[in-house]
């Protein structure tokens, strides 16, 4: 039986012996040290602390080492003249409790100490980021929360909520469990996020992305944003002097540029420079008369709609009402050319957390809808500016969940924006192209989910998808990330629905197509690396 | 930790030399069975030192990275490799065998771990060593490598193996 005899206060490494015959000692990261002769278990001695390094002690008759994290060498042995000294006695009993309070540990939460280390929300101005999308948290005002840095400026992305903090998720233990609101490209997630002590961040955040099926692209954001959170040090595959990134850690680097994994969806979500969407409702709003004239109420109801849309950092918040959609509704019947102000706010409703999933749920959404099917219908009519945002609120549908399943799940809805689309795409507008063609790539991501959120298809979707890609393939001379898209968006079918899509490649001549666009484009000089390769790719995969 | 092996006087504690021939931090020590010292590194090398010379004698390349070392009582050394990344995952945990005096592998590499190696010491009774590896296992061999038997480390509280850090 060893037994602690005996404590030192200083750490060391030490190159690693094994003690004489058949003894074996080894010690691991959760603090679990075992003892062993031959492949046979002899004991089992639990550290407070990652144990990360064991020594036998030749002559002694068995004697071990160990270090550990917190700093201690604890000298262990089965000699009982040893372990029976009164020292010996009191420095056991001090290890055992050192060991259940460890445990203990455990179980508790993000401590007061922990948020008041983190680096104040109002003073991150002084803390730039280091890298686009890094994440870090920050004490805002004695909550903690997660922000992103993002071209120049911190984004809130979520509250670090909840006081527990071990716990199970899915019934597998962690030492930490954070219930986390995190904007993803699916919209606004209550995630569970686990992790252990001494585990490898870049381990628990793949975990994470797999069990929630999120882009691969957060991997480096989610680690970080566990690192900084649990204050660890780089990951434990290996202590380095900090001038050296371990090979492994850097390799866990966001996606290339091109895949046909899904990289979630993707949406117009620019916003417009301040006061120029209210600017021009006010001005079109001067030449309305009667019914369409806006009450005060409602100029009321849309400029505080327009400074919830602009304040982006604060997405997870801020409310999007109904009376605030209905607002927006009463523009519907100004005319053509002036439009478009009205289409922007739904390009932003749908993007915003709360503002999509109101959308969602009211018949307001069928009537913005059914209106841009009307006017796609009158070609000449549909003016460009209004064309163009009334297709980019299109694309938005998809980056919300609430919203993307409502409008896909519904017959009528989703094919009366098939009909817009189909009738779009080969307008004069390159840009409304672009629109057309990013649609049906978000469409063909549909595909790329399963699980929880998986939603098959229709056949008009699908055909709808590969008509609108033939058409831009053959078409467009302008724009070659128009082309891009398209044939990502027929790879990603093929790629997730394989022969199935065989019959609407053979409809629309894929493979011809995509014959004609390599020899169209390969010898212009204008189509880089990125797009050239995912050429080939799609075309070995229409063969 | 650098990249610096330094010698001591075991009497007077004086830094008697500074060996350099590592690129990154050095991780481990053992001997060879004819008194060389022999170093293992992040670098991806295991240097063999004569230290009446001070001189390197040779380097054992070609590991995936941390290399921890231990000389064997046949006169071979055994390195271990913590792996590299493959597709984004760690790989190719590696427990090679070396002839000190041409430098050169023996026989072909043997790679039994899941995760990345990062002990290796030496048993007496039974004339062989053992590897401790982050798949939360101790490995028992025999001179050449060939496997006695497997221990377990219990697996934390979410199933999953700790990283076994030391033999």
């Amino acid at each position: 039986m060893y037994v602690l005899f005996d404590l030192f206060s200083h750490l060391f490494r030490s190159a690693i012996h094994t003690d004489s015959g058949l003894d074996i000692v080894s010690g691991a990261e959760d603090g679990s040290v075992m003892v062993w002769s031959g492949t046979e278990k002899v004991q089992f001695i639990p550290h407070p602390s990652c144990v990360w390094c064991v020594m036998g002690l030749p002559n002694t008759g068995g004697d071990f080492l160990t270090g550990s994290h917190d700093g201690v060498l604890r000298l262990f042995s089965r000699n009982p003249d040893k372990y029976n000294s009164t020292s010996a006695v009191q420095a056991h009993l001090e290890f055992a409790m050192e060991v259940s309070a460890a445990k203990e540990q455990k179980r508790k939460g993000p401590t007061n100490e922990e948020i008041a280390k983190a680096p104040k929300w109002e003073n991150r101005g002084a803390l730039p980021g280091t890298s686009e999308n890094q994440v870090m948290v920050f004490n805002d005002k004695g909550t903690m929360i997660a922000a992103q840095w993002n071209s120049g400026s911190w984004i809130m992305v979520g509250n670090v909520t909840g006081t527990g903090d071990g716990g199970s998720i899915n019934g597998v233990y962690y030492d930490h469990v954070m219930p986390v609101e995190i904007e993803t490209p699916n919209g606004l997630r209550n995630l569970n996020l686990g992790h252990n002590n001494g585990e490898n961040p870049f381990d628990a955040a793949q975990r994470f992305i797999d069990q929630n099926e999120l882009s691969q692209g957060y991997l480096q954001q989610i680690a970080d944003w566990i690192i900084a959170r649990s204050g660890q040090s780089a990951p434990t595959l290996g202590m380095d002097d900090s001038s050296t990134k371990m090979d492994v850690q850097s390799s866990y680097s966001a996606p290339k540029a091109f895949s046909f994994r899904s990289d979630g969806y993707f949406a117009y979500d620019d916003i417009p420079q301040t006061n120029k969407v209210y600017g021009k409702v006010v001005e079109f709003n001067g030449s309305m008369e009667g019914n369409n004239k806006l009450s005060d109420r409602n100029l009321e109801l849309l400029s505080s709609l327009i400074t919830v849309l602009e304040n982006k950092s604060h997405y997870v918040t801020s409310e999007v009402s109904k009376e605030h959609i209905i607002a927006v509704l009463a523009m519907v019947n100004w005319d053509i050319d002036k439009l478009f102000p009205m289409f922007d706010l739904f390009r932003l409703i749908a993007v915003h957390p709360k503002g999509s999933s109101t959308l969602s749920s009211i018949p307001q959404l069928s009537v913005v809808i059914n209106k841009i099917a009307k006017l796609s219908r009158q070609r000449e009519a549909f003016t460009t500016a209004s064309a163009l945002t009334a297709s980019k609120f299109l694309v938005n549908l998809f980056r919300n969940d609430e919203l993307r399943n409502t409008v896909l799940r519904n017959n009528l809805l989703s094919q009366t924006v098939l009909d817009i689309v189909n009738t779009l795409v080969l307008h004069s507008s390159k840009l409304v192209r672009l629109a057309v063609s990013t649609f049906i790539l978000n469409l063909s991501t549909v595909t790329s989910h399963y699980g929880l959120f998986s939603l098959r298809l229709s056949i008009e979707m699908m055909d709808s998808v590969f008509s609108n890609a033939s058409q831009l393939l053959q078409y467009e001379n302008d724009s070659v990330e128009t082309i891009f898209r398209a044939l990502k968006a027929v790879g990603t079918m093929k790629f997730n629905l394989e022969s199935e899509m065989d019959i609407y490649s053979s409809r629309y001549n894929l493979s011809s197509i995509l014959f004609a666009t390599k020899d169209k484009w390969s010898n212009t000089g204008k189509m880089d690396e990125v797009v050239l390769s995912c050429l080939n790719e799609v075309s070995v995969l229409f063969p | 930790m650098d990249k610096k092996v330094r010698v001591f006087d075991g009497q007077s504690r004086e830094l008697i030399a500074v060996l350099e021939g590592h690129s990154k931090g050095i991780i481990s020590f053992s001997w060879t069975s004819d008194g060389k010292l022999i170093s293992g590194s992040w670098d991806g090398t295991a240097i063999v030192w004569d230290l009446t010379t001070h001189q390197i004698v040779h380097t054992l390349s070609g590991h995936e990275n941390g290399v921890h070392v231990l000389g064997l009582s046949n006169g071979l050394v055994a390195t271990t490799s913590t792996g590299e990344s493959v597709n984004g995952k760690p790989a190719n945990f590696r427990l090679r065998f070396w002839n000190v005096s041409s430098g050169q592998q023996i026989g072909d590499s043997i790679s039994d771990h899941m995760g990345s190696i990062r002990a290796i010491s030496g048993v007496p009774g039974i004339g062989g060593f053992a590897t401790s590896s982050n798949d939360g296992t101790v490995i028992l061999r025999s001179i050449d490598g060939v496997v006695i038997g497997t221990m377990y480390h219990p697996a934390q509280e979410d199933g999953s193996p700790p990283f076994v850090l030391d033999v």
